[in-house]
């Protein structure tokens, strides 16, 4: 049934969100002192109730938020992070995208570029720079794996005739 | 003349351009946002740019619909969020309770295409970073996001009106285009 593109049964997309929020929380547990929890952001960022066959759409989500990080992370460092930089920030990270091929996933790249670079800090600027940097790949790496994980589960259960599967 | 009709088509088909009137949006929808917070710089009102950097998308033939849609999302998780804060310290189980009910909600109320956009504010809006009281702090950020949704809204009203009074050609390939979407 996999033509294409369609949708996951909503309980799957369910357990896929809390396994990946438990597995950042868990983590946020383990090192308090770096703030993790802000990784939890990345994930529904990530996670889509749609499964396609080629999952394109999840590694252009990625890329594109990886783009919008690294954009941020400059902005953070060279510019001091005023408003106008933001605004060129935000110009260059749409541009991006479309030079890229990943312009409908721009709005993941922008989310990610206004929480980097949201300048809500206490400690010296390329700490908070690198820190939201790692947030955003932890996000991401954690919920990649969690597709997947569900995706192989899926197989698993979906297809009984796995030798089947396994030829084509 | 025809050089000079030539080189205002070519200007005019950029302005056309479905990229660059999203820049333009984007960046209207920031300052607006960013007005604000400097008229009150004691609340945090940058938490409306994440609204505005959801909500907000390239022009393309069911744009608007999912515009509304995700409007409505973001202030579905907006509320769960603020809810789920108003009557209790969040914890994980909670936030976890808050996820489910969003995703069952937006099925519910039909915008499920756009949950994604519906989480992302329940997670922000439940993050336990802050020092002042709980109750403020749901506030706050549940008004950021209904700020941000609200600034989005009317530039995109604002956009399509002086773009439909200026009526630029439309740049070539892109009418029968069919423009990629990001959503479920």
């Amino acid at each position: 049934m996999l033509t294409g593109q369609h949708e996951n049964p909503v309980f799957i997309y369910i357990l896929e969100i809390l396994s990946a929020s438990l597995i950042c929380y868990f983590l946020y547990l383990s090192f308090p002192q770096y703030q993790l929890i802000w990784a939890m952001i990345y994930i529904p960022v990530v996670i889509s109730p749609i499964r396609e066959k080629s999952r394109l759409l999840v590694f252009s989500r990625i890329k594109a938020n990886f783009l919008g990080a690294a954009i941020g992370f400059l902005i953070l460092l060279v510019f001091q992070a005023t408003f106008v930089s933001f605004c060129i920030a935000a110009a260059a990270t749409i541009l991006l995208c479309r030079a890229l091929k990943i312009i409908a996933t721009a709005r993941s790249a922008l989310l990610t570029l206004v929480s980097v670079a949201i300048p809500q800090h206490i400690e010296p600027l390329h700490i908070v720079a690198a820190e939201r940097i790692i947030f955003v790949t932890c996000g991401c790496l954690i919920a990649l794996s969690v597709i997947l994980f569900f995706d192989r589960l899926v197989i698993m259960f979906s297809q009984p005739e796995r030798n089947d599967a396994a030829k084509n | 003349m025809p050089p000079k009709i030539n080189k205002y088509n070519a200007l005019a088909g950029h302005l056309g351009n479905p990229t660059t009137i999203y820049i333009l949006e984007f960046l209207a929808a920031s300052t607006l946002a960013y007005l604000l917070l400097l008229l009150y710089p004691e609340h945090r009102l940058l938490w409306a740019m994440t609204s505005i950097a959801l909500v907000l998308s390239p022009k393309s033939a069911e744009s608007k619909s999912l515009l509304v849609d995700r409007i409505k999302a973001n202030v579905l998780g907006g509320l769960v969020g603020f809810s789920i804060m108003i009557v209790h310290e969040p914890t994980i189980v909670l936030f976890c309770l808050g996820a489910v009910l969003t995703i069952l909600l937006s099925r519910q109320l039909k915008i499920y295409r756009t949950v994604r956009s519906a989480l992302v504010p329940l997670v922000i809006i439940m993050i336990p970073a802050y020092h002042e009281a709980r109750a403020i702090v749901a506030l706050e950020r549940m008004s950021c996001v209904v700020i941000g949704c609200v600034i989005a809204l009317l530039v995109t009203i604002l956009f399509d009106f002086i773009l439909s009074r200026i009526s630029l050609p439309a740049p070539a390939g892109f009418a029968g285009e069919k423009q990629e979407t990001d959503e479920a």
